[in-house]
């Protein structure tokens, strides 16, 4: 059981290492020992880190060398991550930027969006969940504005609303919908429920995690329902990952 | 027994009033039957001594007495006995008045008993009171002369006394009593105003004040005090709140480097240290969990009192909510049914709103057992929209009932499932800060159901 989830945030890691191989992440963090884990957590991905533990120094160090990925803490003496985030956003920056605050406060996380920053993570977080998002900023492309999804035989329509395994149609409720279109939009990249949960519901519940497995399931069910090879799968201990199920077959059950 | 302040201060006046009154009355009528008795025994005496001068220069007294009684010049109440009591001379004129006078008691007893000086005395007679005097004679000796007058106008003073008093003092009680309650109702309104005030202040808005310009001194004191206790209460439950926000907050950043730490030691264990860890890391969470809903308590009044307040539409909200807790309960193994009555608006925090109906649906399924069912509803009823969750699980035991919304009481049975317990105190907080009402009933064994109240946001619309 343990034995999987290591092998699988192994699999994953070197995945991001080999795609974001020599990426520079500028860490802004005042708490000392919050700030060296992250660090080393972020180094262990084969990323390039700086450390900052004061704000004023933070956006001095930000705006001098270029970074891939700037991870704020909102409370940081001198200068708050808000502050940062609009400082860099006003000087035409578009380095991601990914915002730490504790948790649930959700006038924080709509200030922290509002001020331009890409991502927001509630404290107390998993590291898991941190590489998922660091990761998933990292490989951030602007969405092209397509018409259609298509991931192997599954395509979606986000304007028609409507949803084609190969020749059959599926048809799902709006939450279903929201749920696939996130998961094809990152197609290959591991999603955390908590990324799940604030992207398709726009908001945050202790219990999210249980209405979101049982969400999948719905969705795997209608996905499959002629037998079809499974395209959504479980990541332990981090969340679902959507492949194209040709290539997913030897690697998950 | 008499619970209002004003009704005691009337009822208190009355038996003042009236005590006095029957005081006054009381004294009144001593004052005046002494005087008028001690006027009539005067004339009496004077008469008494008015024959006995006549008899004194007589040798025959008793013819003499008679001479006096034919004359009609002395009061018809006249006699003479000797001391066993026995009549030795009667006035002719009593003999057809009071016939049985001879044998009367008090008129034998005082003859009998002797007496040696001059005494008055009330007799009780057929035509009425007669009071009577009873001097020892020298001739015949060892007699005693009994003169007596009426008592009638002596009497009818007195009994206009009685009546006079017996008629208007109830009548001036009545009057005073009405008298009294309004002066106690003048008198105690500022209070009443106060009262009022402080019944509306709810701790959501403790900023508010008693607002009475009252010109009394006393009042503007109390009105003063009372409004100082509210600053010190507000500034206290403010520096409160603030207080647990900010320290579950700032705790946030250590949990998270006790969670870091603990996931990069995990990684380094062997797998039956696995266990251990897992543990570690699901108490971090729980704490976390538990700092969370101690901020959403401390700022259940705050928020909606705040700047996200405005029409919601609950109808969307509980829908929302309630497909989650719908979600939710699939996990469990329980059904839920959703029955929305669309169009309801109430005025309010959304977010405040779709918290209360997720945790009374996650409380529904944590008590539930699988296979149980979980109903919610929501309708309008007049101008309030009533929200029912309930479920058929193992309900709340008739003594946890009247504890479900206080701090730290888990509402049903111990649980394994780590919770803060305050799930429920946050619901019974929101209700209050949108002016609603909520009651949970139960069943143990059979379920619980939680109905919410909640105003209508604008009741003319229909």
């Amino acid at each position: 059981m343990t034995g999987g989830l290591r092998k699988d945030a192994r699999v994953d890691d070197r995945d991001a290492g080999a795609a974001t191989h020599s990426a520079r992440v500028l860490v802004v963090e005042d708490e000392v020992r919050l700030a060296a884990l992250v660090s080393k957590h972020l180094t262990d991905m084969n990323l390039s880190v700086r450390v900052e533990h004061h704000g004023s120094a933070g956006l001095e160090v930000a705006l001098s060398d270029p970074f891939d990925l700037i991870i704020l803490d909102v409370v940081l003496p001198g200068l708050d991550g808000f502050a940062i985030c609009r400082e860099l956003r006003r000087r035409n920056m578009t380095v991601p930027i990914l915002m730490l605050s504790a948790r649930g406060v959700t006038e924080d996380r709509v200030r922290g969006l509002d001020s331009g920053a890409d991502d927001y993570l509630t404290k107390p977080f998993e590291f898991a969940e941190l590489s998922a998002r660091v990761r998933a900023l990292l490989r951030r492309q602007t969405p092209a504005a397509v018409l259609t999804l298509t991931v192997g035989d599954l395509v979606l329509d986000p304007v028609g609303r409507s949803v084609q395994r190969g020749p059959r149609r599926v048809d799902l409720t709006q939450k279903e919908f929201a749920l696939l279109e996130y998961l094809m939009r990152n197609v290959d990249q591991v999603l955390t429920r908590a990324m799940i949960g604030e992207r398709v519901w726009d908001f945050t519940w202790d219990r999210m995690t249980n209405v979101i497995d049982v969400y999948v399931n719905h969705l795997r069910r209608k996905l499959e329902d002629a037998g079809e090879p499974r395209m959504i799968h479980a990541v332990r201990g981090v969340g679902y990952v959507l492949r194209p199920a040709e290539a997913a077959d030897d690697r998950h059950t | 027994m008499i619970a209002t302040l004003k009704a005691r201060t009337t009822l208190w006046n009355v038996l003042v009033v009236a005590s006095a009154l029957g005081l006054f009355a009381t004294l009144l009528y001593a004052w005046l039957a002494q005087t008028l008795y001690a006027h009539h025994d005067g004339d009496l005496q004077e008469e008494a001594r008015r024959v006995l001068a006549a008899l004194s220069s007589t040798a025959d007294p008793i013819a003499a007495l008679q001479l006096l009684d034919h004359q009609g010049t002395v009061a018809p109440f006249l006699m003479v006995r000797d001391a066993h009591g026995q009549m030795v001379f009667r006035s002719e004129r009593l003999a057809t008045v009071e016939p049985d006078i001879g044998a009367h008691e008090v008129l034998t007893h005082a003859a009998a008993s002797g007496a040696t000086s001059e005494q008055f005395f009330t007799v009780q007679l057929a035509r009425g009171p007669v009071r009577f005097t009873c001097v020892p004679l020298t001739r015949p000796n060892g007699t005693y002369l009994q003169l007596g007058r009426a008592l009638g106008d002596v009497g009818r003073m007195l009994e206009v006394v009685v009546v006079a008093s017996a008629v208007l003092i109830p009548v001036v009680i009545v009057v005073t009593s009405f008298g009294g309650f309004l002066i106690a109702k003048r008198a105690l309104r500022p209070i009443d105003t106060i009262a009022t005030a402080l019944e509306s202040i709810q701790t959501t808005d403790l900023s508010r004040r008693v607002d009475l310009h009252a010109p009394d001194l006393e009042v503007r004191r109390l009105t003063a005090s009372v409004n100082q206790l509210l600053d010190r209460l507000n500034t206290s439950f403010n520096t409160m709140k603030e207080f647990t926000a900010d320290v579950s907050h700032q705790l946030q950043t250590p949990l998270t480097v006790m969670k870091g730490t603990i996931e990069s030691a995990r990684e380094s264990q062997s797998a039956d240290r696995q266990p251990v860890f897992a543990t570690l890391s699901d108490e971090v969470n729980a704490l976390s969990a538990t700092l969370q809903d101690l901020r959403d308590l401390a700022l259940a009044d705050a928020d909606s009192a705040g700047s996200r307040e405005g029409p919601v539409s609950v109808s969307e909200v509980f829908a929302e909510a309630g497909e989650l807790v719908g979600a939710l309960a699939e996990a469990h193994g329980v059904s839920c049914h959703t029955t929305i009555e669309p169009g309801l608006e109430v005025w309010g925090n959304a977010v405040r709103l779709r918290q209360l109906m997720l945790n009374l649906g996650e409380n529904a399924v944590e008590f539930t057992p699988p296979g149980g069912t979980i109903r919610i509803e929501a309708a309008r009823n007049q101008d309030v929209i009533i929200a029912t969750v309930s479920d058929t699980g193992t309900g709340i035991s008739a003594d946890l009932l009247p504890h479900v919304f206080d701090r730290h009481v888990h509402g049903r049975s111990q649980h394994s499932r780590a919770g803060s317990g305050l799930g429920l105190a946050i619901v019974k907080r929101i209700v209050d800060a949108h002016g609603g009402n909520v009651v949970i009933t139960s069943q143990p064994g059979a379920g619980t159901t939680a109905s919410i109240t909640l105003p209508i946001a604008n009741p003319a619309s229909v």
